[in-house]
């Protein structure tokens, strides 16, 4: 069970001169940036400046090519995308990633943390042993959709949902699996300002929690309205970091968007 | 019923049975995680072979036939060496088969590895006597009439069906079973929550292969023969077949789907008024296996009875707690 | 030595033909998406239709040559358009058009057997005698094959390299979505390579019957893995590639051959398989597009 106990303020995800080349590219080129417990951090910048690629790094699925990505004191660059989200660093993903021919339900399920049966051997032993921890986990789910107004959809498969059904579906996955460390990769990429709303409340509600989140954005509106702090990266390094307002009377930051 | 169409039927039920028990392994491999082997037939073959050289006693100099290593164990050993030897050799193949990659290039290349152990099998006699394959396997119960010992094989194929259909469905209805459909519909998506989709997609690569062993242990006991012929390449094809047709991902659809090709189209081309001759028989069978899969993948993928959506039952009103939700609600 | 120097002679020969049959697949491959595992029977299928041309209708035997590589556009063509391409289109994942060549490849195996029987044939072109190059000794028919197929991979290599359609196919073959973004028209390309391809195809299945002694409906067997091995070392939808993994295939099976009789497709699949596993881009590739095809792969259905 994750712990709100990190006071907020200490340092929770430490980046310190991340590189990451790969098929040629540079795409981040000497990173440093600290995320703060209990609190949101945006990364923005232009098109190009690597904020994914960060984003994928610290979650594994891009392995730097040198530099430092320390979570609670413990390096993990370099680890493998399920063995970050086994220390608690869940991801979401641009480019929605729902298990399309599974139920919304099944969706969330697939991430719940503690879950038994969840291996071989305790699949073999039978129902009897890990019926009544799926249950409460259903429960879970159910609540969490009900909060969200989604739990309708409950049985549907998650491949005939709308992409922004399957947005909330996503993020809801996530809140499953307890996460101590929460990576959302544009969650506001093409979604319509209705939508956009609703997934704003969801993302206050995650602030609300206390869940330590590293966002990459582009909607720079919601940016202000949700971040605590926000890191402005280009061209593959930092640029700036502090509150919104210091951001937008930063002089390189503007002509870095404009220039862009 | 003349005693001849009892132990015909007896023999169908106990070919069905293997096969059934084929087609879950197949289909745990491929349905439930999405792994698609075009070499499966290799490991039924291994089950076979390892049964044979188990039970034929240590080869003998300027016997007729030649194997590289044999000796007799008494029954059920055998069959237990034959899901052993099955399960290594899923687990050697896996390791280097799957990995992250196209799903096209990790079936060819199993197919690749079962046409090259064919080859090596095929043209080294000295190993497991080549084409002429190995015979002479003895049978389970000697002293048994031809028609009860007809009854009693299918009665053990059959009994093993059903404890084989008890794995299956336990592992289909668990919280693994969905981890491993999770990995088959989004490999990333599933190692961002945590599962280690290369190491869980082995075990499951594991347990098909050691089934299709067993399957191949059960079904040259019966047959006491075993040559290259029985385990061609395209035999992978027939199973296939059978769990595209039936339903994949569906325990009783694969039942379905292996009734309706082993005997319409495997049994029931040989009955076919005007198709005498053997080789017109085998390739009307081939051409409507290829043709029936082609119809079903475009009709209907999923098959007769499809995988089924999983709906969970209504809990109890909500007492149960939830850190999460509490936590929105403060 | 003169075993090695012969072997690479033998291993020439057999990678001229290779050579054409691994280009014609790299080039569907490469353009269309599609693992064809039906090609071979293509192969087969035009090498009998060589045969009944010949020995039953008594067309000259170059005239049957052309005929049967024009029957492989034809049928080449027709299951793109009417099978390969209508699955592509709905969205079919990559293991359900393997699966469907699969079934292709059975279905024209076995209706070879039901029309020709299942004995065994000859492909006969009137050519006897031999001819000495150097330290090689060649028979004529030997030395027609080359010639044919060296001449094929000459006219592809200035079709592909100095035509603006040729240099539209191998756009398209090594990367067709950015061929489109390029505005090729694709479409059209798709039916060019097809044809192409297919002819290609028809004209490599009768050289390999010509070259064995005896072929028969189950030859596609035979010549599977070499032409996938060719195509795979070259890399998907590398022309080039091919006919330098036709080299290497054929060099590789003959020199084996030297060391193990029974088994020189063994090195071919070897290799085969290191290049799926390790390389699928090609032996000068480097691995990246691995993950990248993984991830596109992982998240098609069906």
């Amino acid at each position: 069970m994750s712990q709100v106990s990190e006071a907020t303020g200490t340092i929770c995800l430490e980046i310190r001169g991340l590189i990451c080349n790969f098929g040629g590219v540079r795409a981040v080129t000497g990173a440093d940036f600290s995320v703060a417990c209990g609190q949101l951090t945006a990364l923005v910048g232009p098109n190009g400046a690597g904020k994914s690629t960060v984003l994928n790094a610290i979650a594994g699925a891009v392995k730097p090519t040198a530099g430092s990505i320390r979570y609670r004191g413990e390096e993990i660059a370099g680890l493998a995308p399920h063995e970050a989200a086994r220390r608690g660093i869940i991801r979401t993903f641009q480019v929605s990633s729902q298990f399309s021919r599974l139920t919304v339900l099944e969706n969330l399920l697939v991430g719940a943390k503690g879950q038994r049966g969840a291996s071989v051997l305790q699949a073999l032993r039978g129902k009897r042993s890990w019926r009544d921890s799926e249950m409460e986990l259903v429960e879970r789910g159910r609540q969490l959709l009900e909060r969200f107004g989604l739990r309708a959809t409950e049985n549907q498969y998650a491949g005939e949902l709308s992409g922004g059904q399957r947005r909330m579906v996503e993020i809801m996955r996530a809140l499953m699996a307890d996460p101590d460390v929460l990576l959302l990769d544009e969650p506001f990429a093409g979604v319509n300002p209705t939508l956009a709303r609703r997934v704003e409340e969801q993302l206050s509600a995650i602030r609300e929690m206390g869940i330590t989140t590293l966002m990459v954005e582009h909607e720079l509106a919601a940016v202000e309205r949700l971040s605590d702090s926000v890191v402005v990266m280009t061209v593959g390094s930092v640029l700036a970091r502090g509150s919104m307002a210091n951001m937008r009377s930063n002089p390189d930051v503007v002509a870095a968007y404009l220039g862009a | 019923m003349s005693g001849a169409w009892v132990f015909y039927g007896l023999t169908l039920l106990t070919f069905l049975g293997v096969n059934v028990i084929a087609c879950w392994a197949l289909d745990l491999q491929f349905g439930t995680a999405g792994l698609l082997n075009f070499g499966f037939i290799l490991f039924q073959a291994a089950g076979a072979y390892t049964v044979a050289l188990l039970s034929l006693g240590a080869p003998q100099a300027g016997g007729y036939q030649a194997y590289f290593f044999g000796t007799t164990l008494p029954w059920p050993l055998p069959w237990i060496a034959a899901m052993a030897v099955g399960g290594a050799l899923a687990f050697v193949t896996g390791i280097f088969v799957m990995g992250p990659r196209r799903r096209d290039y990790q079936a060819i290349a199993m197919l690749i590895v079962s046409i090259m152990v064919y080859t090596v099998v095929s043209n080294e006699p000295r190993l497991l006597n080549g084409t002429s394959g190995l015979s002479g396997i003895p049978q389970l119960f000697q002293k048994l009439g031809l028609v009860s010992y007809g009854w009693v094989y299918a009665g053990i194929t059959w009994a093993l069906v059903a404890l084989v259909y008890v794995l299956v469905r336990r592992i289909r209805e668990s919280p693994w079973g969905r981890l491993l459909r999770a990995a088959r519909e989004n490999r990333t998506a599933a190692e961002s929550l945590g599962f280690n989709v290369r190491k869980e997609s082995l075990i499951i690569y594991v347990i098909g292969g050691m089934l299709a062993a067993l399957s191949g242990a059960v079904l040259v006991q019966f047959l006491s023969a075993w040559a290259p012929n029985s385990w061609q390449y395209a035999e992978t094809f027939v199973y296939l077949t059978a769990i595209v047709v039936g339903g994949t991902g569906s325990t009783l659809g694969v039942v379905l789907g292996t009734l309706l090709i082993q005997t319409v189209v495997v049994e029931g081309v040989t009955f076919y008024p005007g198709f005498a001759a053997p080789d017109l028989v085998a390739s009307l069978q081939w051409i409507t296996i290829s043709v029936l899969v082609i119809v079903f993948l475009w009709w209907r993928p999923r098959g007769i009875l499809p995988e089924r959506k999983h709906r969970f039952e209504e809990g109890k009103p909500q007492t149960a707690s939830s850190a999460v939700v509490d936590r929105l609600d403060k | 030595m003169n075993t090695i120097v012969e072997a690479c002679g033998f291993g020439l020969f057999d990678a001229a033909i290779l050579a054409l049959a691994a280009v014609g697949f790299t080039l569907q491959f490469g353009a269309s998406n599609v693992f064809n595992l039906a090609y071979v029977a293509v192969m087969t299928a035009c090498a009998f239709i060589a045969y009944w041309l010949t020995a039953t209708v008594g067309l000259d035997p170059w005239l049957a040559l052309i005929v049967a590589g024009f029957a492989g556009s034809v049928l080449s063509s027709a299951m793109y358009f009417g099978l390969y391409g209508p699955f592509v289109r709905r969205g079919a994942g990559p293991f359900v058009v393997v699966m469907v060549s699969l079934s292709l490849l059975l279905i024209l195996t076995y209706v070879l057997e039901i029309l020709f029987g299942a004995g065994y044939f000859s492909l006969n072109f009137g050519l006897s005698g031999r001819v000495a190059i150097g330290a090689l000794v060649w028979s004529q028919l030997e030395v027609v094959i080359m010639c044919v197929g060296a001449s094929c991979v000459l006219l592809l290599h200035l079709f592909l390299r100095y035509t603006r359609v040729g240099k539209m196919v191998r756009a398209t073959a090594g990367d067709a979505d950015l061929a489109r973004n390029c505005g090729v028209d694709t479409r059209k390309v798709m039916m060019l390579v097809w044809l192409l391809s297919g002819f290609l195809c028809g004209i490599s299945g009768v050289l390999y019957a010509l070259d064995t002694t005896v072929f028969s409906f189950d030859s596609s067997g035979d010549f599977l893995l070499l032409v996938f091995a060719a195509a795979a070392l070259g890399g998907v939808g590398e022309v080039y590639g091919a006919l330098l993994g036709a080299l290497c295939i054929g060099l590789a099976t003959e020199l084996t051959a030297i060391v193990l009789p029974g088994l020189k497709e063994v090195a071919a699949f070897g290799l085969l398989l290191v290049v799926l596993l390790v390389r699928p881009g090609g032996l000068l590739s480097t691995g990246r597009a691995v993950e990248e095809e993984a991830q596109e792969a992982g998240a098609a259905t069906w």
